[in-house]
């Protein structure tokens, strides 16, 4: 029979060699441009000449500089051509935007784990800064070369593949080296671990998932004292914190043992219909003044305020040296002042009224702005994570104070040792919310860890009350 | 007129008029049948040989779009030597990723890079067989001096320690043959490249039999173009003709009589062997040229298939055939 030749056969566009495999699941584009670099014998500046953006793409300025994290950083054209991979794959190579909305967070430089990287793998959530270690193998991932401790650029420039899987400095792989290396496989608990970490992130995708650690910036500083020292501790809590919350929200588990508790709006899913009133400052303060009220019967009862005690403490309690048995009873008005929006515990008693309205407007207004709350439905729904927030904010960061006092770092008195420094401590308070996609209402979960189960009842006597007192007002 | 009797294409986009097919003789069979057991024995080393014009690069074409249909995963890529005066690696490799298809063949980088571009891209096309067997078809072979096939030999160690057999087949003239003897001769590394590449020889004929020459007429008044439809080949130039039962394998005494006295007439003592090249050329103008004689009792006389034979160039291609090769 006579064979008219299929042109397709007959000329066959060039392509780039495929590589293998041609998709490891939650590989970032580090990963994949590696080892398209290593197939192709294609490095450096080349291989950045295929995937740059293209000047038409975005606002018209080639952005080639963009981290590598965010998905404008490639042309997502160059990316089809040479891997062949499902929009999904495609998405899962970046972070932003599809798991997270903004470069918050983002890593600017590459941080590999040495162990997956014997295997060339990078991971997308690598990048993500708040995670510390690899879910795999939970070692710490390493930001800098082993061997000369330069740290590489995380975005598409031709340094960061000069040597694929190498350091741009002194060309050494980064993978852990030697006999250790046989540490590297892919074990199923670690690969669990690995699935828990990106559910949270596919939901994301999807919008059903929202994370919120309050920034520094949100947290109200009276003086420079504070926000120095929450500025040190405030990454390292910050990460902890987003390692708990995310891990417990993506296994859908509390853990009361540990301090988290996780509420549901199941019952309480409103018609959209019926219009429901927007919750007001004065259903705050309810609250707030239930919440203070009970921690104080439920984990200090012997403390007795007074409008005559209360005005007697005239100025700040940061800085003031107090004795370490009214530790507590410091931390308590402390927090109570911040949450009334008042300097000092005498403004108490005369300015409360007008300052807690100021307050709890202004938290108010910036809670609403939130993006979460754009995505729930129903105004029932709103009002009710509002003041799930309120109440988590208010609890998270009274607890954390109370608990300062068996941390070994409190700063004693230079004049008096036996008392210590009193100073307000600024971390961050982090939730997660979940929203059930299955529900046409409005389902969701809010995770968060409250340290409530982790406080006991403590003891803090008369005289170490009227001690307190009068150290204050000293 | 009806409609049904309208030609699907215009006349001169009819593959027969910018020759864009691909005829199976027997010989074309006999090698694309040598190709199957080569593929089936991981064998590399077969040397096909062949006078020019004699149609092996569409018997290459012919095995490849065969291949392409049977094997759709295989990759079969043909690489056309050209004639050097030198040796140059850098260029040797340019040219066979180029034909590999890696879109970067033409990258200044180092010899060892592109070495490992080559290897690599032959390795992940291999494996998307099972066979994981890379297919090279080496048209004009006879210009491929021994550093070439150094080259070829080193890639083909280097896929075969990750697994993928190379399997070079070799297409071209007489000269090949003398090659393989004159590599012998050279010693350890001669036999290397011969056992190789050329470890066995097919040679490649024209129409030598009247039964082979009626059963590619017969392909003509069978094919249909465009494919699922009516029009054969052979309809498609004379449809009257061809309503009224007019088939090409039905003149075949006279067209094969007429290549007999063509030859005859150029009173040479071998038997007649028809190149493929003449032999399609021949039914091209025959069919070219009877669109406008179409009529249904219109068939091919002696005199017009005899024009057309004189027209291809049989008689002067044969006859300078002979004067530069006496044994041929």
């Amino acid at each position: 029979m006579i064979i008219v030749p299929n042109a397709k056969t007959l000329n066959s566009n060039p392509r780039y060699c495929s590589v293998s495999p041609p998709y490891i699941a939650y590989e970032s584009a580090y990963s994949i441009l590696s080892r398209f670099a290593l197939y192709n014998v294609i490095q450096g500046d080349a291989l950045v000449k295929i995937f740059a953006p293209s000047k038409s793409q975005g606002n018209g300025k080639r952005s080639r500089l963009q981290n590598l994290a965010h998905s404008a950083a490639v042309n997502p054209s160059a990316i089809e051509e040479c891997f062949a991979l499902d929009r999904a794959q495609q998405d899962a190579l970046f972070l932003v935007p599809s798991a997270v909305p903004s470069s918050d967070h983002i890593a600017a430089i590459l941080r590999v784990c040495p162990v997956c990287m014997v295997r060339g793998v990078h991971y997308s959530l690598f990048q993500y800064s708040l995670i510390k270690q690899c879910p795999i193998h939970q070692v710490e991932l390493s930001q800098a070369c082993q061997t000369c401790g330069g740290a590489m650029d995380y975005s598409l420039n031709s340094r960061l593949f000069r040597e694929p899987y190498g350091c741009n400095h002194c060309g050494h792989l980064l993978r852990l080296k030697g006999s250790q290396s046989g540490q590297s496989y892919l074990n199923r608990t670690g690969l669990n671990r690995l699935i828990l970490a990106h559910r949270v992130f596919e939901r994301g995708r999807k919008h059903q998932v929202f994370f919120d650690i309050t920034q520094p910036t949100n947290i109200y500083f009276d003086n420079a004292a504070q926000f120095s020292s929450a500025i040190s501790d405030f990454a390292v809590h910050q990460r902890a914190l987003f390692n708990e919350v995310q891990a417990k929200a993506a296994s859908g588990r509390c853990d009361r043992r540990m301090g988290f508790y996780r509420v549901g709006n199941i019952s309480r899913c409103s018609s959209l219909k019926n219009p429901v009133l927007e919750l007001t400052v004065k259903d705050l303060i309810s609250i707030l003044k239930c919440i203070f009220r009970k921690i104080r019967k439920r984990f200090l009862p012997e403390v007795k305020l007074s409008k005559r005690k209360l005005a007697g403490v005239w100025r700040s309690v940061e800085e003031c040296d107090v004795p370490r048995q009214g530790y507590q009873l410091v931390g308590y008005l402390d927090w109570l002042c911040f949450w009334y929006g008042v300097k000092t515990p005498s403004d108490l008693c005369a300015k409360a009224r007008s300052c807690i309205n100021k307050k709890l407007g202004a938290w108010l207004q910036s809670k609403r702005t939130h993006e979460v709350f754009a995505s729930l439905k129903g105004a029932c729904e709103r009002n009710w994570l509002m003041t799930k927030i309120l109440a988590h904010e208010v609890i998270f960061f009274m607890t954390r104070q109370i608990r300062r006092l068996s941390e070994s770092d409190l700063t004693c008195s230079r004049t008096n040792p036996s008392q210590i420094v009193y100073r307000r401590w600024v971390g961050p308070a982090a939730w997660a919310l979940i929203v059930l996609p299955q529900q046409t209402a409005c389902e969701f979960h809010f995770s968060a860890r409250s340290v409530f189960a982790e406080l006991g009842w403590s003891k803090v006597s008369k005289p170490a009350q009227r001690e307190t007192y009068a150290s204050l007002s000293r | 007129m009806d409609i049904r009797d309208t030609r699907p294409v215009e006349i001169d986009l009819h593959p027969v008029c910018n020759q864009r097919y691909l005829i199976p003789t027997f010989s074309i069979g006999e090698t694309y049948a040598l190709v199957l057991k080569v593929i089936r024995r991981r064998d590399s080393g077969l040397v096909i040989w062949g006078h020019t014009r004699y149609g092996k690069t569409w018997a290459m074409l012919y095995c490849q779009q065969c291949l392409a249909q049977d094997f759709p995963d295989f990759p079969i890529v043909i690489y056309n030597a050209k004639r050097e005066i030198s040796a140059t690696k850098g260029n040797f490799y340019n040219s066979l990723l180029a034909v590999v298809g890696h879109k970067q063949w033409n990258d200044n980088v180092s010899l060892s890079k592109k070495h490992l571009r080559l290897v690599n891209f032959m390795e992940q096309a291999a494996r998307k067989d099972s066979r994981q067997v890379f297919i090279l078809f080496i048209d004009e072979a006879q210009r491929l001096q021994q550093q070439h096939f150094d080259w070829v030999k080193d890639i083909y160690n280097d896929l075969r320690l990750k697994g993928v057999t190379l399997l070079p087949i070799l297409v071209g003239q007489q000269q090949l043959l003398d090659q393989k003897e004159a590599f012998l001769k050279t010693g350890v590394e001669g036999e290397a490249i011969v056992n190789r590449f050329m470890l066995y020889e097919h040679p490649f004929r024209g129409i030598r039999e009247k039964e082979d020459f009626a059963t590619c007429l017969g392909f003509f008044d069978s094919t249909p173009y465009p494919a699922n439809s009516t029009w054969t080949f052979t309809k498609f130039f004379v449809p009257q003709a061809y309503d009224n039962g007019f088939r090409l394998a039905l003149v075949k005494d006279i067209l094969w009589d007429t290549f007999c006295d063509a030859y005859k007439e150029l009173k040479l003592k071998s038997k007649m062997e028809i190149p493929m090249q003449y032999f399609s050329k021949t039914i091209e103008i025959i069919l070219r040229d009877s669109v406008d004689m179409d009529h249904p009792g219109y068939t091919i006389t002696r005199e017009f298939s005899l024009r057309s034979i004189r027209e291809s160039w049989f008689q002067a291609a044969t006859r300078n055939s002979k004067a530069a090769d006496p044994n041929a």
